[in-house]
């Protein structure tokens, strides 16, 4: 009796336990620790001279001359290399000013055609009015939402419970970036005297609790920065009504046709333009194989790709659909073997990509001229996961520069621009070098983690031309009054009547790395040139650039 | 091992204070029966009286909410169903409840839990015996017996266990009155052999000519109890009883005594 | 049907098909089992298989046991929470059956966070307990050392659950207490002890399943999840009561990828899914009409 009266209590818990666990979706711990909780960005306990350095345990500080609030005078300059640099900041490419008085700052951006250049040209200011401007000597006050005297919350919403290679391996360490650059800006003064605090929100992936967390974060932040979540592609009906300004993660075509949302990095189609159109004036193929992921902006991926490959006069040969839960894609293999193309595109998710580059190694086939895949640039530890066979034939497109180690020679740049460095410092400061498990650069220097980096910046800098008087409204104004140089590649521009869905491209700057292997036989990324994506007008064009700006 | 018949301890079955719900509707309010070895009790009510959910009860296969079922004078009321199989209560269901993917002979092997091969075997064969008709189909799958094929292969089956008491639910239901007949014939000569059983019929005709007592179960409570004559007399002053039953039931008495 | 493709490719496609089919029949198995005993369909076999995968790629390839020991420790794992589940079964009779299936949805969700806390943050492929390499081509296709294992235990096991369940006594247990379980318990079968014990064997199959289906999917709770639906829909054609036809109706499952994803039959990209969806769909159908007939030869 007692035994049957003690297993009905086992039952009850283990229910109780079980629904629980159903109901925080199968987190992982650093997911349910993290989720919806607010994150107070804590400052350096000396913010005036916290300075990043290559090497947190022998930093080199240097007191901060600008004003508070302005990064421009903290991170280490060319001139003065962080301790166990050994690579100067890069000093010809775009970017070649230190970090924090270029970039996110306000460079007209120049204009250029797609496949090209950048296009942008700077314009006026929205019609809703003149771009506001900070009010010398007011006082802070607590002037919109998530607005204090001392403090600006930002939100951010991401699925860092989901599947395991978007959750914690993608999510999660978009968190981390956030919380990075959140801790630098705070140390460096925060924006105008205010402190930025970070408020996420966990989705799981799912788009039901994604408007949760939105509904719960846009009385409480104001505004948003770099998110992944699918939420991203259906929250326009509420942006406009409620005026909360997202700089997002830039992944659907939709972001950049809501006003409100100021998207950090080029779109699935933008880059399959970019790299169908390198491949056709680089590679030269004279057939192409196409794979692609079945979801909406995959597919619109291939057909833009498509339709590229074929003005350029490259037959496709075959095309593949993916699903990311395919279980075997030896099939897939099978269909491109049999088209044998010269060249494979790939518009996928890495997963099932790796899985097509397992199973094309054990059937001992490759195209000739190799693959090129999205999303591949320094994805956390997908180098194991593809094997060996992706190296020296996988080129993968990219809007951001790949910082490097120091111990690294091959950047095509000779180095890292100043913010490049700078992301690379504050990310080890943050998150040491093996955080997630994964080498720092996996980690840290996937395009869309990046953006989080970018935006959060930029967004700082917005916030800080307003000074005092702090609006979303004017956040709105003052980001798409001009171009912003990301520092480490593009230059990002939204065009206050259309955030660039039916422009030219305005991101000055796209990259295409290849895989490797590195010194120690493991994976690394290689920049090519010429770039897919280069800034002819700007004058610094590597010599491999050249034909493209001549065609 | 349960007692055997002629153990000094083998008292029969008793229940006392038996409740059964189904959910929070009554079913059964605290029915109290006795059977002793050998002899036959029959349970007679109108549709919704109970009588099944009494049987479920006894065996173990509803759960009760109060009251006792003893056999031989050991509470079995907190035992689950399988462990008053293996003490002797089995229940033979009242939709011909064989075991539809399991052929004739797998039946009867279900019916042998604890025995060894052998034994099985022998057991089988005894009651392919007492149905011959089962023997021609010994290897067809059971969903393809008739109804009467079907109430012989959960009776032989029930037999397997080696019962001390068989709980027959709805003996005669919708079988053709030459299996009624030859059905009646097994019970007897089981009860005849010792064991106990507790039948609920709705056929009134089929109970009295079975039983040795009767108890009339209306809305979950026992209304009489008697033995076959007295409650044929007292169905008939109800006007439950048909003038042919009645001609049973004197027919029966006259052959008794 | 097969239209401008060699023989070689078409062979390869239908080789390709099978071992996608042995991956999907290896998670059926443990679908069919725990269906067999008390018709629950156990959506918890995701669960089990991630979580015996994951103490298999802990032991193995962690800790450093040799991968015999790792197999057998992830399939006792998996015996052990597949016992658990059906206790709490036993627990929930009264429970409509579609409740208690999304109870065992919610172990699935459980135990796939409990692994995500094991297993590093990366997508991670254990290594096989046939060795990672080797293998032989066969037309345009190549066969590795893991596939030919998977499919050759898939098939032992399949024969051998078979061959139990119609042929033993422990089988005509099985059977009776998954036709009408109160019946049985009536003879004096120990429902609860079957109930417990063919779960605990269904989680050992689910552990089975997922070591040997991870090396070639990745261990991944969620590929795995989907995995279990192309098994489900396998192991419909035998009205998930038999392992020989769940087994056929898996290899149907992906053959039909396999042919229609290796470009023999063009249906257009991205339609594979669908060619193995219509081919479900006829299953169910098939399994719905010819219910009686299947549970005749459903060992």
């Amino acid at each position: 009796m007692a035994l049957r009266r003690r297993w009905s209590y086992v039952a009850l818990f283990s229910t109780l336990a079980m629904l629980g666990a159903a109901c925080s979706g199968g987190s992982s711990k650093e997911a349910s620790k993290k989720a919806d909780n607010t994150q107070a960005a804590s400052p350096a306990p000396n913010a005036s001279s916290s300075t990043p350095s290559a090497d947190p345990s022998a930093a080199t500080p240097t007191t901060a001359a600008a004003a508070p609030g302005s990064p421009a005078a903290t991170p280490s300059s060319p001139s003065t290399p962080a301790a166990g640099s050994s690579t100067p900041a890069n000093k010809s490419a775009a970017s070649n000013t230190p970090a924090g008085k270029q970039a996110a700052s306000n460079t007209p951006a120049p204009g250029a055609k797609p496949g090209t250049a950048a296009a942008p040209t700077p314009h006026a200011p929205g019609p809703a009015g003149a771009v506001p401007s900070a009010t010398p000597g007011k006082a802070n006050y607590a002037s919109d939402v998530g607005v204090s005297a001392d403090t600006i919350r930002i939100g951010t919403i991401n699925m860092t419970s989901a599947t395991r290679s978007l959750g914690p391996a993608l999510a999660g360490v978009q968190e981390q970036n956030l919380d990075a650059a959140v801790k630098y800006i705070n140390r460096s003064g925060g924006v105008s005297g205010r402190k930025l605090q970070l408020v996420t929100c966990d989705d799981g992936g799912d788009i039901a609790r994604g408007r949760a967390c939105y509904e719960k974060l846009k009385d409480n932040v104001f505004a948003l920065v770099p998110s992944l979540t699918w939420l991203t592609d259906v929250i326009h009906d509420r942006l406009p009504k409620d005026k909360v300004p997202w700089l997002s993660w830039g992944w659907f075509k939709s972001e950049y046709e809501d006003p409100w949302m100021f998207p950090c990095h080029a779109n699935g189609m933008r880059e399959a333009s970019q790299v169908a159109d390198w491949t056709a004036k680089v590679l030269k193929p004279a057939t192409v194989g196409i794979m692609y992921l079945n979801v909406s902006e995959d597919i619109a991926a291939k057909d833009v790709a498509t339709k590229q490959l074929k003005a350029a006069g490259i037959k496709v040969v075959e095309t593949v659909a993916q699903e990311w839960d395919s279980p075997d894609e030896s099939q897939h293999v099978l269909a491109m073997r049999t088209a044998n193309p010269d060249f494979i595109l790939s518009f996928s998710w890495p997963a099932p990509v790796a899985k097509f580059m397992h199973d094309a190694s054990t059937q001992h086939w490759q195209p000739k001229l190799g693959f090129a895949a999205n999303h591949l640039t320094g994805d956390p530890g997908y180098g194991p996961i593809f094997g060996e066979y992706i190296k020296d034939k996988t080129y993968t497109i990219t809007s951001w520069g790949v910082p490097t180690d120091p111990s690294d020679t091959d950047n095509a740049e000779g180095g890292n621009t100043a913010e490049q460095q700078l992301l690379r410092d504050e990310l080890i400061r943050t998150n040491g070098r093996e955080y997630q498990g994964f080498k720092w650069r996996y980690a840290g220097y996937h395009h869309i983690t990046q953006s989080g980096w970018v935006c959060t910046r930029i967004l700082a800098k917005a916030a800080e031309q307003m000074g005092a008087d702090l609006t979303r409204d004017g956040q709105k104004k003052v980001l798409e009054s001009k171009a912003w140089d990301s520092g480490i590649g593009s230059t990002l521009y939204w065009n206050a009547a259309d955030h660039n869905a039916n422009q030219n491209y305005s991101y000055n700057r796209e990259f295409i790395y290849k895989w490797i292997s590195a010194k120690d036989g493991g994976w690394d990324l290689k920049r090519i040139l010429p770039d897919p994506v280069f800034d002819c007008k700007s004058g610094n064009i590597p010599a491999a650039a050249k034909t493209i700006c001549n065609s | 091992m349960a007692p055997t018949t002629n153990s000094p301890e083998a008292t029969g079955l008793e229940v006392r204070d038996l409740k059964v719900f189904h959910g929070v509707v009554p079913a059964v309010r605290g029915v109290d029966l006795e059977c002793k070895p050998g002899q036959i009790l029959g349970i007679v009510g109108p549709n919704g009286a109970g009588k099944t959910s009494l049987l479920s009860g006894i065996a173990g296969v509803k759960k009760t909410s109060g009251g006792h079922v003893l056999l031989d004078g050991r509470d079995m009321s907190r035992w689950p169903a399988y462990r008053r199989g293996q003490a002797g209560v089995v229940m033979v269901n009242e939709r011909r409840r064989v075991f539809p993917s399991l052929s004739v002979r797998e039946n009867l092997a279900a019916g042998g839990w604890g025995l060894g091969k052998a034994e099985v075997e022998a057991r089988a064969e005894q009651m392919l015996d007492l149905f011959p008709r089962l023997r021609e189909r010994e290897d067809v799958p059971s969903f393809r017996l008739s109804g009467g094929e079907q109430r012989m292969v959960s009776i032989a089956r029930a037999l397997m266990t080696g019962a001390r008491c068989l709980l027959l639910d709805e003996l005669s239901l919708g079988l053709a009155p030459r299996i009624v007949a030859q059905l009646t014939e097994v019970v007897r000569q089981l009860a005849d052999e010792g064991r106990i059983v507790i039948l609920v019929e709705q056929y009134v005709g089929v109970l009295l000519q079975l039983a040795d007592h009767v108890s009339i179960l209306e809305r979950g409570r026992v209304k009489f109890t008697g033995q076959t004559h007295e409650t044929a007399l007292w169905l008939q002053e109800h006007g439950y009883l048909k003038p042919t039953d009645m001609a049973v039931v004197e027919k029966k008495i006259t052959s008794t005594h | 049907m097969v239209i401008g493709v060699t023989a070689a490719v078409f062979e390869s496609a239908v080789i390709i098909g099978i071992f996608t089919g042995t991956i999907y029949a290896m998670m059926a198995l443990g679908i069919v089992a725990s269906f067999r005993i008390n018709r629950v369909v156990n959506l918890g076999i995701p669960g089990l298989a991630v979580f015996g995968a994951t103490v298999y790629f802990e032991m193995s390839n962690v800790w450093g046991a040799p991968v015999l020991v790792a197999l057998l420790g992830g399939v006792a794992v998996g015996a052990l929470f597949g016992a658990i589940l059906g206790l709490c079964n036993l627990k929930m009779t009264a429970w409509p059956r579609g409740f208690v299936m999304i109870f065992t949805l919610t172990a699935s969700l459980f135990l796939f966070g409990w692994s995500d806390k094991i297993l590093p943050p990366i997508q991670v492929s254990p290594a096989s307990p046939f060795g990672d390499s080797g293998g032989f081509k066969v037309a345009l296709t190549y066969v590795s050392n893991h596939q030919i294992g998977t499919f050759i235990t898939c098939i032992l096991v399949t024969l051998l659950m078979g061959f139990v369940v119609s042929k033993t006594r422990i089988g005509i247990y099985v059977r009776a207490i998954y036709d009408d379980g109160d019946s049985a318990a009536t003879l004096g079968i120990p429902l609860g002890y079957f109930v417990v014990g063919v779960w605990a064997v269904a989680g050992a199959l689910a552990a089975l399943a997922g070591i040997l289906v991870s090396p070639r999917v990745t261990l991944d709770p969620y590929l795995i999840l989907f995995v279990t639906i192309w098994a489900l829909a396998g192991s419909i054609l035998g009205g998930l009561e038999s392992f020989g036809i769940a087994f056929v109706g898996s290899i149907l499952v992906g053959l039909s990828q396999g042919i229609l994803g290796g470009g023999i039959i063009h249906l257009g990209p991205g339609l594979e899914n669908l060619g193995a969806i219509a081919v479900v769909a006829i299953a169910v159908f098939y399994a719905g009409v010819k219910r009686r007939d299947l549970a005749h030869i459903q060992t």
